[in-house]
């Protein structure tokens, strides 16, 4: 998100808006006030540094809802007011194509069929540790009851982030180069796993 | 503080120390697969608002301070953010 900020934020307006506690947990609880929620958000921006402008919903959460409602969706808004693009999972990559195709057509219109509706996991595997880390450690136990196997996912995905972080937090699409490589790069795993388990299988 | 939230933590409602949150199923308490299959589902049925419609129009605080409106923000487009801290 950072690097799609330093590419676009002197064209395109950034608005992040603090919804509900996703993955309450002791130090950063479910809120109670409008005090709780505000104060959490000054935190989150001074923890993260983070260089756009935040703002607060209500604790009904009136706009998040009007807006659908989802854990982490990004709409990109064009001149007239008017939804030009929904990423329903927000997903850089998908962004940066959006806002590119929105500014090349005189930034009015729907673009790219005006929807992403793809479940993107890969963000939040390799990057959504911070906020399960916050929440620690009843978010880890709730997320792993309510979805047996997502928490460690993710903090497997973490440890991994050295090597995939590059495919699943990239701003920008892959080359095609880069899809052939990491075709070609799977597709010797895979052959290498096969006749490892052959020979295994052969052996016993 | 620390102390206060660790002690709100341990199933506090029920020794009624702390207020129930106002719409606790917006603002659980406790994640859940629910939560978790109302996402897919909001993603399969495309919940929220359609391409080519009026994005709703708010004023939200800043945390820096002050009122941002969306239909004040028209000179350029806007990318519009919804998340969480955890």
């Amino acid at each position: 998100m950072k690097e799609l900020f330093a590419r676009w934020s002197d064209r395109v307006h950034f608005l992040d808006v603090l919804i509900r506690q996703a993955h309450p947990g002791a130090d950063w609880p479910t809120y109670r006030t409008f005090e709780e929620k505000a104060y959490d958000a000054q935190r989150y921006v001074d923890e993260e540094d983070l260089p756009w402008p935040v703002l607060v919903d209500d604790l009904e959460g009136t706009v998040h809802r009007e807006y659908g409602g989802m854990t982490d969706p990004t709409y990109l808004i064009d001149l007239d007011g008017r939804v030009s693009f929904y990423n329903m999972w927000t997903f850089a990559p998908v962004l940066h194509q959006a806002v590119e195709a929105l500014l090349e057509q005189g930034g009015r219109g729907v673009v790219m069929d005006g929807i992403d509706q793809v479940p993107h996991f890969a963000p939040a595997l390799t990057d959504g540790w911070g906020g399960i880390r916050r929440g620690l450690p009843r978010s880890y136990v709730e997320m792993e009851m309510a979805a047996p196997g997502s928490a460690t996912a993710v903090a497997a995905g973490r440890l991994l982030k050295p090597f995939v972080g590059g495919i699943a937090l990239r701003s920008q699409p892959l080359s095609p180069e880069t899809r052939v490589t990491l075709a070609i790069g799977l597709g010797a795993l895979a052959f290498v796993g096969a006749r490892a388990l052959m020979r295994r299988r052969g052996h016993a | 503080m620390h102390m206060l939230n660790l002690a709100r933590d341990m199933d506090d409602e029920r020794m009624g120390l702390y207020p129930t949150p106002p719409d606790p199923d917006y603002n659980f308490e406790h994640f859940r697969t629910r939560h978790f299959l109302q996402d897919l589902a909001g993603t399969l049925e495309a919940r929220g608002v359609a391409p080519g419609a009026l994005a709703p129009d708010f004023g939200l605080p800043l945390v820096s301070g002050g009122i941002v409106r969306l239909s004040e923000l028209r000179d350029k487009p806007v990318l519009l953010h919804f998340g969480s801290v955890t």
